[in-house]
């Protein structure tokens, strides 16, 4: 058998041996970086589709990219960002970090996390295969064209001829599978590995968050796994669900997508709400202000995004009624939201901050978060949604919130733990240059489009007629995103460079508190010589102060 | 305390620590489902191969757990890679100062003391708002059926003729909307009152009736279109400041009592028992 | 508080317990039953939405036999009693009982295949009913077809298992059957609401 071999023959060039390893690694900390790095592939995937987007809004009537072409580039760019970047890094971030924070040796089910991390890489390919299959070989794109929620009757074998919106389907469903078997893991291990003593309500933040995050999953991704299945029956075995000509309803697949659609945008939210509060409190030297109320708002965010799904649909004409339900629902969502915003305002406040690289990301991150979270709430009021939904408001909005607010929390958490899972530091100074280059270039990118949505343009076309208004803002746009691109490139030539010759960081570069510091960077595959006892939530600061331990209060 | 200290039963070995052991096996199932996958927009035999390639996997993988080797005892590395113990750290830190821990106040007032306070205050509120009824020459039923407006959308195309005639619906509505609202802002207020600084009644029956009347002026007309044409609003003040300066008086009478006993896990000692 | 001590002054607490009551494999599966719940009642909104929405027949009321689905719950639903059963056997270390009534349970799953399958072929040759004539149909068969299938599933890793205890390769505290027990049970709750909604209520 020699596939499950551990891969130290000494025969095998180092290169190879080396990659055997990585494919068969049941390591956490592995499978969470590997995680990450198909994340980061996708990352540039998805960026070049963007760029390409912004060159083809460059100016009007541009002929740049084809109507057909840019239709495949936003479905691709919106898949690839939701399903294959920032679901991704996520899962790479709860895998590495999880089990080191409740200090145990590895999660629950270690082969079954494999397998979740090669379903999602393998969704991955499958949704690229489709630029290889079809009419691409013949030298015409056949990715999806049909946005990334693939909105019925666009998806019926009527409107959507040829593969390849099944490449959309079979793609975003096997990674689905595989985030599910993600959640499943990380829910067992969280509530019966912890290390001795640590009880529930001391796990850190970034943990409990996950917990909320992995039940989200379970219970969002499974309809969304029915909806794309039924699909699938309408388009090959002649199935009516979504057909409206045999009396479906394409509202259903409305309904069910964004059932599984708004907790995603949660799914996607909570773990940068969980990497804030570990790096806010680390870098104000405080404890994190209201660790309970904190909690209860993350599960008050689980709880009510599961119903608030429609205020996607307003234009769509449901009955008044329902509005005004998902209206109100929506705007019940910020008041956790806000408790959180507050606790980590209130972390800052009085505290010694320390600007380094990761703080500077946590601080974007709140403000950019604040207006993306103030946007939704202008959207969530049915008016103002009927007038500006599908334009280019809305796409402001959500980026704002899930670039500016979930990516900006991850790029922070890379340079926070980057030195526990290598042992090296990331230079500083490029650091602060990628941070500043991402804000200016994301505030010139995503900021314009706000005026450009209200004057008007609407989202999704791939050209637009002069004289509206709209070029000046859409050029800013333009720079906006070349500046985010070269943002980027610096932060991939300081991983390379960090990594080769970066500066050693030592178990505990931050002088922080959670277990995963406690531990040697980086760590060995079973973490820790022996399980550590916790008695707080701040295990390691017991041990820096014994004079003034944590346990003492609470 | 050098080091984290140990776990009460020590460690199985000394020299190695008991891992899963890598295993291709994941790799293979989910490249077996990729295919399956694959094989519906391509060519079924894909999906074929795919199924063998699942049910082989399964096999080797399920074949592996059942024996011993599903563990590979990984040796510790090599003492110079392990993590330092952690010192007591010597920098100085800030002086637990309000905020650098959440301190919560030693002595509280009991929830009861907020739903007193709350139900008294609404009832010296209520009889405010009937003698308003009473002395504008409205009537009695006048501001309950205003209130009870907010819920009922039918009483919107009412007019102050209809709105004092009796209605039980609204009655009973009226009652239930007031007697909710006043127990949950009396219970918060009880909740939040050790937290503020000094005076009590001031808080109780100044800023919050201030802040709560102003809030209701801006939202009325969104929350209760009809109270909002038909109200006076020197009346509407005035019974909040009844209803205030009743709740916080009757809190601030009550018997504070240890923050300790309303705690969940009470059953802990209290933490300065040592001193 | 009291003034900063010195280091030994201060009793450290003993830890606090915090186990568990579960075991991770236990609430591993737990969370993938809470996953396929949601999944089903997918499949179920989704039937009940389009339930009496057809213009055209065949109608759940003239296809479906109500006599039938009983015959057929009977089988799964007493395939869950006879499951406990070997459990029990389980612990009283009876290998043979545990055999038996494993085998029970198999046989009653096969038996409610078998009962679909009948029913299928009556729906698909009689009423002509097929996945694409009407909505009807397509939910019926999707919703239908899922819990077959993980009927199926079900009977592959109750035969498995059996195999398995009877060959000594499981230890005794090993819990995969016990898991497997809870899996079959899930299948058959679903049963129960499909029954309910699909059968019951249809005719």
């Amino acid at each position: 058998m020699a596939i499950a071999e551990t891969g130290q023959s000494s025969a095998a060039s180092p290169l190879v041996t080396q990659l055997h390893g990585w494919v068969t690694t049941v390591d956490h900390k592995r499978i969470g970086i590997l995680y990450i790095l198909m994340s980061l592939f996708f990352l540039v995937v998805g960026g070049v589709e963007a760029l390409l987007i912004r060159l083809q809004l460059w100016v009007p009537n541009n002929t740049l990219i084809g109507p057909d072409t840019f239709n495949q580039l936003f479905t691709m760019h919106g898949t690839t960002m939701i399903f294959f970047v920032v679901m991704p890094m996520l899962s790479g971030f709860a895998n590495y970090l999880v089990p080191l924070m409740i200090g145990c040796r590895d999660v629950a089910f270690p082969r079954l996390n494999a397998l979740g991390f090669w379903l999602a890489l393998f969704g991955g390919c499958i949704l690229y295969t489709s630029y290889f299959t079809g009419d691409a070989l013949y030298g015409l794109g056949s990715a999806p064209d049909v946005g990334w929620f693939a909105y019925a009757p666009l998806t019926s074998p009527a409107y959507a001829r040829g593969g390849s919106v099944d490449y959309w389907i079979l793609g975003t469903l096997v990674s689905g599978v595989g985030t599910l078997t993600f959640a499943v893991n990380l829910i067992a291990t969280i509530l019966t590995m912890r290390a001795p003593g640590m009880k529930l309500n001391q796990v850190p933040l970034f943990v409990w968050m996950m917990l909320v995050d992995a039940g989200l999953i379970i219970v969002a991704f499974p309809p969304l796994t029915a909806a794309q299945i039924m699909l699938l029956l309408d388009r090959y075995a002649g199935a009516h669900f979504f057909d409206t000509q045999a009396g479906g309803s394409a509202i259903l697949w409305q309904h069910l997508f964004w059932f599984f659609g708004h907790p995603e945008v949660y799914i996607m939210a909570l773990p940068a709400f969980g990497i804030i509060s570990e790096i806010v409190p680390v870098f104000s030297r405080k404890v994190i202000f209201g660790y309970a109320s904190m909690a209860a708002a993350t599960a008050a965010i689980g709880f009510i995004s599961l119903g608030v799904w429609a205020h996607h649909m307003f234009t769509v004409g449901l009955d008044d009624r329902l509005d005004a339900f998902f209206s109100a629902a929506s705007f019940l969502i910020a008041v956790p939201t806000g408790i959180k915003i507050f606790n980590w305002t209130a972390t800052l406040y009085g505290g010694r901050l320390q600007l380094r690289t990761p703080m500077l990301f946590a601080l974007g991150f709140l403000g950019m978060f604040l207006i993306g979270g103030l946007t939704g709430i202008m959207l969530a009021t049915v008016p103002v949604d009927w007038q500006v939904s599908d334009s280019y408001f809305l796409v402001a909005h959500f980026h704002y919130v899930l670039f500016g607010g979930s990516l900006f929390a991850l790029m922070g958490g890379c340079y926070y733990w980057f030195p526990k899972a290598t042992g090296k530091m990331l230079s500083e100074t490029l650091g602060a240059w990628h941070f500043w280059l991402l804000f200016v270039g994301f505030n010139l990118l995503f900021g314009p489009m706000h005026i450009a949505g209200i004057m008007g343009m609407p989202r999704r076309v791939y050209t637009y007629e002069a004289g509206q208004g709209w070029d000046f803002w859409n050029q800013l746009s333009t720079i906006g995103a070349f500046i985010m691109g070269i943002g980027f490139l610096i932060f991939f030539i300081n991983l390379v460079l960090s990594l080769r010759s970066g500066q050693k960081a030592g178990d505990d570069p931050w002088d922080a508190w959670t277990l995963e510091w406690a531990t040697s960077s980086p760590p060995a595959s079973y973490n820790f010589e022996q399980i550590p006892t916790v008695r707080s939530r701040r295990p390691l600061w017991d041990l820096k102060h014994p004079e003034d331990p944590d346990w003492k209060y609470e | 305390m050098s080091d984290l200290s140990a776990n009460p039963d020590p460690p199985p070995h000394d020299e190695a620590i008991a891992m899963p052991r890598p295993t291709a096996w994941p790799m293979v199932l989910a490249s077996g489902v990729g295919l399956m996958a694959i094989g519906i927009p391509t060519n079924l035999i894909f999906s074929i191969v795919g199924l063998g390639i699942v049910f082989t996997a399964l096999f080797g993988w399920f074949g592996q757990l059942l024996t011993d080797e599903a563990e590979v005892e990984e040796p510790l590395v090599a003492p110079e890679r392990r993590a330092r113990p952690i010192r007591p750290s010597h920098k100085r830190v800030l002086s637990p100062t309000p905020g650098q821990r959440l301190e919560l106040p030693e002595k509280v007032h009991p929830y009861s003391a907020g739903v007193k306070g709350g139900l008294a205050g609404g009832a010296v509120m209520a009889i405010v708002a009937t003698l308003y009824g009473l002395f504008s020459g409205r009537g009695l039923w006048y501001p309950i059926n205003l209130l009870a407006a907010m819920i009922l959308p039918h009483f919107a195309d009412d007019t102050a003729v209809e709105l004092s005639q009796f209605s039980l619906t609204a009655l009973l509505v009226g009652v239930v909307l007031h007697t909710v609202t006043s127990l949950l802002v009396g219970l918060f207020f009880g909740v939040l009152l050790p937290t503020l600084p000094s005076s009590p009644v001031f808080w109780g029956g100044v800023v919050g009736p201030l802040l709560w009347s102003a809030g209701i002026y801006s939202f009325m007309g969104v929350l209760n279109p009809v109270m909002s044409d038909y109200v006076s609003w020197p009346w509407f003040i005035a019974s909040q400041f009844a209803f205030g300066i009743v709740m916080g008086l009757v809190v601030v009478r009550s018997e504070k009592i240890s923050a300790l006993r309303l705690s969940p896990t009470s059953e802990e000692e209290p933490h300065d028992a040592n001193s | 508080m009291s003034k900063p001590n010195v280091d030994e002054e201060i009793p450290i607490p003993p830890p606090v317990e915090s186990e568990f009551p579960l075991s991770p494999a236990q609430v591993g599966m737990a969370t993938f039953l809470c996953s396929e719940a949601a999944f089903f009642s997918t499949l179920v909104v989704a039937y009940l939405i389009y339930l009496g929405e057809d213009q055209t027949g065949p109608t759940p009321a003239e296809s479906l036999s109500l006599t039938r689905a009983v015959i057929n719950s009977a089988f799964l639903l007493g395939s869950s009693g006879t499951i406990m059963l070997a459990m029990n056997a389980r612990k009283a270390k009876s290998l043979n009982g545990f055999s038996v009534w494993m085998f029970g349970t198999i046989t009653l799953g096969v038996l409610f295949l078998v009962g679909t399958a009948y029913e299928w072929e009556e729906l698909i040759y009689q009423d002509g009913l097929t996945i694409g004539r009407n909505l009807f149909g397509t939910t019926f068969y999707t919703l239908i077809g899922f819990h077959a299938f993980h009927v199926t599933l079900g009977l592959v890793l109750l035969t498995v298992i059996t195999f398995l205890e009877r060959a000594g390769r499981l230890s005794a505290k090993s819990e995969a059957t016990e898991l497997v027990s809870w899996y079959w049970h899930f299948v058959d709750a679903v049963w129960i609401v499909i029954f309910g909604v699909v059968y019951w209520m249809g005719t």
